[in-house]
């Protein structure tokens, strides 16, 4: 830092020999506003302290001031993504790991997903307590989620055409696998579960036959309830069980309070120096961890205007959030 | 190597495929030129189609990074540094007195082929491989493009190709060339090197020859040089390891990549205790409530 500086000094000169310091440029024209104007062709009159006359030696000189005093210059083409200043982390300010691909689906779906999860629990509790008109609405909004999880799964795929791969194999490391079949399992039992409570209900088959597709009925709510579940939670170890920093870090502070601290003393979770170095990361995370997730009022503040216009009214508002800030925190180089 | 000629494991033929040993890239930024041929010559013969044309501003760096149609990056690092006994003076505008080392550092970055290859395990179709030469290789007609192999790589290598390119929507990345390998050829790469920059061969050989090139180099004076390869984190070492001056973090590289398997304990254990709360939550609201 000490170097750059040396270089600001050294970048001030060429100011000096046109007869203008920096310190003489009108302090109206420092607004970020001003200079983001007059950086587009068309408007450069707008701005009253940036006459025509200016030179672009002085308006590189008075970007250049910006730039240190406030770290960073707004405006198009003004910020290059590596350019000199203000010098990035890491490589030129990329983020070690990839932001990932998925896009409304896959929010949406958390939210069908586990909505028709726990209304298969609620079917079974509700059986349980004799309320049966409970139990089969509950079964049918479950059923009704079942079918359209997995069109939304396999929407948001590069190759729809072959989202049958997706039970190709079975991998218990790999949450993605695991979740796949955990939706087949769950449809498996909650569709042939409501046709078979319709069946019993409206009395169609007398007798054996009737008291068959009540047991079946039973056990396939028994079933779906316990997919049902899995369905509604495994998702937080899809996303906790990757490398985005937002997201392991959030799945690992679930853990009770005395591991959290043994594992924030060993840093075993660290991927490179993601917690180890916490003060020095560009996005404190910290504030995801306390109750006010995303409060305004925390030092998530700051940015605002990342995670604002992810949340307009969109149905994967926070994820797109989550996904914004997994994408910008650079922690792996902080 | 350099000066072995036609003998050097870069030119020469071989068939470690068939006799399943591990083999391996070691990158070597000293000697590189930043001439771009193992990226020209990893497009051509893969087939990998352009991905757009940007300045990006970044040094002489126009690829970008490693994605799916980007499969070789030279990096290019400009580092106010010294570089080995280099001769420094004033190279700043008229007037500035102090020295300014100055050292323009380039690196072929590459998919790592981790030991534990954090794309391989999270991979739900099974389509990403191991093979027998110690390579994680992705199978395009399998991968559907469920995208979870781009979060669970810790070195942010694989991506999912757009929309727009051939072969849309499946997740791409080096492929250690296996098809060039079977037949006894060299990954197209560090066949053209002109320097060796890159060096194939089998991992045994070229980790030793990493070992041995730093205490070179610590002699001709580089102080900051060292080796990339992360032998005692979950990823245990990647099969494609770097000899690196100053700091990972520059690189794009992270200092101590894990596999994002290392998290499934704990997310299984609070999703478990989640979904027990959850049950007990609906009972008991049926057994107050109803």
């Amino acid at each position: 830092m000490r170097r750059e500086k040396q270089r600001l000094g050294s970048a001030g000169a060429p100011s000096a020999v046109f007869g203008v310091s920096p310190k003489s440029v009108p302090a109206t024209s420092r607004d970020p506003e001003c200079i983001v104007r007059g950086a587009q062709p068309g408007e450069r009159g707008a701005c009253a302290p940036q006459s025509p006359a200016m030179t672009n030696e002085e308006r590189l000189d008075q970007l250049r001031e910006q730039a240190w005093n406030k770290g960073v210059v707004a405006g198009r083409g003004v910020d290059v993504a590596g350019g000199p200043i203000p010098r990035k982390h890491g490589y030129y300010g990329q983020s070690v790991v990839k932001p990932p691909v998925w896009s409304w689906e896959i929010p949406v779906y958390f939210f069908i997903g586990g909505f028709s999860g726990m209304a298969a629990v609620i079917s079974l509790a509700a059986f349980i307590f004799r309320r049966g008109d409970v139990g089969m609405t509950a079964m049918w909004v479950a059923a009704i989620g079942a079918l359209i999880s997995p069109v939304l799964l396999s929407m948001d795929l590069g190759r729809p055409r072959l989202f049958l791969n997706m039970l190709r194999v079975f991998k218990y490391k790999s949450a993605m696998s695991v979740g796949a079949w955990i939706v087949f399992a769950f449809g498996a039992c909650v569709i042939p579960g409501v046709i078979a409570l319709e069946v019993h209900a409206r009395q169609v088959f007398g007798g054996g036959v009737d008291q068959f597709l009540k047991i079946l009925a039973g056990l396939l709510v028994c079933g779906s309830a316990f997919w049902g579940i899995l369905l509604a939670t495994y998702t937080g170890v899809l996303l906790g069980a990757t490398v985005i920093p937002a997201w392991f870090y959030i799945a690992c502070s679930c853990r009770f309070i005395s591991e959290r601290q043994d594992w924030d003393r060993q840093s075993r979770c660290s991927n490179c120096s993601a917690i180890e170095s916490r003060r020095s990361m560009p996005l404190d995370l910290s504030p995801l961890l306390s109750r006010r997730r995303f409060g305004f009022g925390s030092r998530l503040t700051n940015t605002a205007p990342l995670i604002a216009p992810c949340m307009k009214a969109t149905p994967g508002g926070s994820f797109a959030a989550v996904k914004s800030l997994a994408v910008r925190s650079r922690s792996f180089c902080a | 190597m350099i000066g072995e000629g036609t003998q050097s494991t870069n030119q020469r033929r071989h068939n470690y495929v068939q006799e399943n040993v591990e083999v391996g890239f070691f990158t070597d930024p000293t000697v590189c030129i930043g001439c771009k041929a193992c990226e020209v010559a990893c497009k051509e013969w893969n087939e990998v189609p352009d991905d757009g044309f940007v300045w990006s501003g970044n040094s002489y760096d126009n690829t970008g990074r490693l994605g799916a149609s980007t499969w070789r990056h030279v990096l290019f690092l400009e580092q106010d540094r010294q570089k080995g006994k280099q001769i420094t003076g004033p190279m700043g505008l008229p007037g500035s007195q102090s020295d300014d080392p100055f050292r323009w550092v380039f690196l072929s970055d590459v998919c790592k082929h981790c030991e534990q290859a954090g794309c391989l395990e999270s991979c739900p179709t099974g389509s990403i491989v191991r093979t027998e030469i110690g390579s994680v290789f992705v199978q395009n007609d399998v991968c559907n493009g469920c995208g979870y192999c781009i979060v669970s790589c810790p070195f942010g290598v694989i991506d999912r190709r757009p929309q727009w390119l051939p072969e849309a929507g499946g997740a791409f990345k080096c492929t250690f060339c296996y098809d060039r390998q079977k037949s006894g050829l060299v990954p197209a790469c560090a066949k053209v090197c002109p320097t060796e920059s890159i060096v194939f061969g089998r991992l045994d050989d070229l980790r030793a020859r990493g070992a041995q090139r730093v205490e070179q180099l610590k002699q001709s004076g580089y102080d900051d040089v060292q080796l990339y390869d992360p032998q005692e984190t979950s990823v245990r070492g990647i099969h494609a390891f770097f000899l690196i001056l100053g700091e990972p973090e520059a690189y794009g590289l992270p200092p101590k990549p894990q596999v994002p398997t290392i998290y499934l304990k704990s997310a299984w254990v609070s999703a478990i205790a989640t979904a027990i709360g959850a049950l007990l939550l609906t009972l008991a609201s049926f057994a107050f409530f109803s």
